[in-house]
């Protein structure tokens, strides 16, 4: 007897989050063991084995096709692999865990307020200190991909795993890209978003695994699975897949 | 139709003796520290790197290609700078759109070269008798000159904050499209802070600014160069740069084709707008009427705008391409800056060339 897979976070408000979605579509997911447990289950759906992982680790589970779907955030899907958003398919978006990755740079900057202008800053930085402009940033690979599309070439990237908002205050680096829901951290940091500055709007997603093993069996799992979300995703995802 | 086993290894063994012939062969390590490639080319090559990480912290790749290595090891080895010829046949390494890949390259490096000129030539004939060593008999050469764009640069009318940024985007048409549609059209300035137009005041605005945000005044953008910036953007948008200084530099960036022609249009145009260039056209006529002499029987076509995005860059540039398939058989150029930005304290002339061996191995499958 197959079954499918569904690994969703396994702390805080997006675990909280993730279950009161399927909750209220009718799927509630239990937590037999507590919150030390990584196992859990789904009365509705039986055949659906439920984990619990952290939303990182789904993302790049995901993409290895080691799980079937998961619940986890675009941008770490991005952030996982350089491609990596080609190797799942987004489902559903969720409703929750709404933010987004943005360019972050001193307020006190008043001559920048798009990239066209960082792009001069980043070659003039150059030629005046003889050094690449540093961004600090968990979210290379978004990074990258937004600097060329700007063709900025002129940096280079200081990996930052927390606290990334205060890499300009303490020397780490002239600016910085980060994740914000509000803004209010980047504000309390005196750092503004130039208006072409925002890499991605991401939020929580039903992301489904394209490198996963789908059999027969398993497709249908997964088609009855997604249709009970939404009638007629299951349709159009395993289409895409 | 497809090399067999045997022909491969003939034309490897034909090929290193030439490489022999013409320079010291070398071999630097696969395993070479990252910073080496991020502080020279930044994180547009970094990319590209395939990376690891020493139990130290220490960061390293496998090298992505052999001049970088082959110049650095010249600094450390010949503080003097004494004319140094190396050649290199092997692996490089880098990510690729489809993963990371492996691929085997040839190549020279003329470093502090006498003779720069030669050097070049000695760079190209290399490159076509390795093409027709792989039966590629008449493939086209593409040859961009960087000295030749410098030079424009350097006697436009133009504001001298714009010149090194317009060099910067050189070698990429998107970035330099959009750059010089900004100088002729400047932005609308209604969304822009408002700070004094005194530079004094603008810098001291600035000052308090960074202070409250707990910014050093001593590392990273100082108040000063930030007020200059803002003031200049405004200058720009009421007084754009010249109409002409525009229309010039795309001009001239988008002369290409039939070299012996384009050396003709480039006269025309320097003439026109009043800038000499007379020095650098004449170095490009007489590598063209060499290479006439040389290599009749390539097609040579001149590009204007043609130079990779590096700006260690200094003189002519070239890509041989495949007239079968289009790939990029080899490239190479003239790279002075190269040795000083890894520590000269003077440009020193450099040339070099790259060959893809796997894409020449390959042609025979075709």
């Amino acid at each position: 007897m197959s079954s499918i897979l569904l690994a969703i976070p396994s702390k805080g408000r997006l675990e909280e989050a993730t279950r009161e979605v399927f909750a209220e579509l009718g799927m509630p997911i239990e937590r037999p063991g507590g919150a030390r447990s990584y196992l859990g289950e789904m009365a509705s759906m039986p055949d659906v084995t439920v984990r619990f992982l952290s939303a990182s680790e789904i993302a790049r589970e995901l993409i290895a096709g080691n799980i079937d779907v998961g619940v986890t955030g675009e941008d770490l899907v991005h952030e996982a692999a350089e491609r990596g958003i080609e190797q799942v398919e987004l489902a559903k978006p969720l409703g929750f865990g709404g933010a987004d990755v943005v360019v972050g740079l001193p307020e006190s900057w008043v001559d920048v307020t798009a990239m066209r202008d960082l792009a001069d800053v980043a070659s003039d930085y150059r030629h005046r200190h003889g050094q690449w402009l540093r961004v600090a940033t968990k979210y290379i690979n978004l990074t990258r991909k937004h600097f060329a599309l700007h063709g900025i070439a002129e940096y280079r990237i200081v990996q930052s795993m927390g606290a990334t908002e205060a890499a300009p205050a303490s020397g780490a680096a002239e600016l910085i890209v980060d994740i914000t829901s509000s803004g209010s951290t980047l504000k309390a940091n005196q750092l503004k978003v130039p208006k072409d500055g925002v890499i991605l709007k991401s939020e929580a997603n039903l992301v489904v695994a394209r490198n996963a093993q789908w059999d027969a069996d398993k497709l249908s799992l997964l088609r009855d699975f997604l249709d009970k979300m939404e009638k007629g995703l299951g349709e159009t995802i395993t289409e895409a897949l | 139709m497809a090399f067999s086993a045997t022909e491969l290894q003939q034309k490897r063994d034909a090929l290193e003796a030439n490489i022999r012939q013409r320079a010291e062969l070398t071999a630097p390590d696969i395993l070479q520290k990252s910073d080496l490639f991020f502080d020279l080319a930044g994180e547009d090559i970094g990319r590209r790197l395939l990376l690891t990480t020493g139990a130290d912290g220490t960061n390293y790749c496998l090298r992505p290609d052999f001049t970088l290595p082959i110049a650095a090891a010249y600094i450390e080895k010949h503080p003097d700078f004494e004319p140094k010829s190396f050649g290199y046949l092997g692996p490089v390494f880098r990510q690729r759109e489809n993963g990371p890949a492996e691929f085997d390259q040839a190549g020279l490096e003329f470093l502090a070269a006498d003779d720069g000129d030669q050097a070049f030539e000695e760079c190209l004939a290399f490159a076509i008798e390795t093409a027709a060593l792989y039966g590629e008999e008449k493939p086209r050469l593409h040859l961009g000159a960087v000295d030749l764009f410098e030079a424009l640069l350097d006697q436009i009318e133009l504001p001298d904050v714009w010149r090194p940024r317009v060099r910067d985007r050189f070698g990429h048409d998107a970035a330099m499209g959009r750059l010089l549609d900004r100088l002729f059209a400047p932005e609308d300035q209604h969304d822009q802070p408002e700070l004094p137009k005194d530079i004094d005041a603008a810098k001291a605005k600035i000052l308090e600014m960074m202070d409250e945000a707990g910014l050093s005044q001593y590392t990273g953008r100082t108040a000063e160069e930030i007020a200059e910036r803002y003031l200049e953007k405004r200058q720009l948008a009421e007084a754009p740069v010249p109409a002409t200084t525009v229309r010039t530099l795309r001009e001239f960036l988008s002369i290409t084709g039939r070299a012996h022609e384009q050396v003709f249009h480039i006269t025309a145009l320097a003439q026109k707008v009043g800038i000499n260039l007379d020095q650098q056209l004449e170095r490009l006529s007489a590598r063209l009427t060499k290479l006439k002499a040389d290599a009749p029987h390539i097609e040579v076509e001149f590009d204007a705008g043609f130079s990779p995005r590096l700006d260690y860059y200094t003189g002519h540039v070239f890509e041989l391409t495949s007239n079968l398939t289009g790939d990029v058989l080899a490239s190479g150029g003239q790279y002075d800056r190269l040795l000083q930005r890894l520590g000269a304290q003077k440009p020193v002339t450099a040339i070099g060339c790259a060959v893809w061996v796997d894409r020449l191995e390959q042609g025979g499958a075709r």
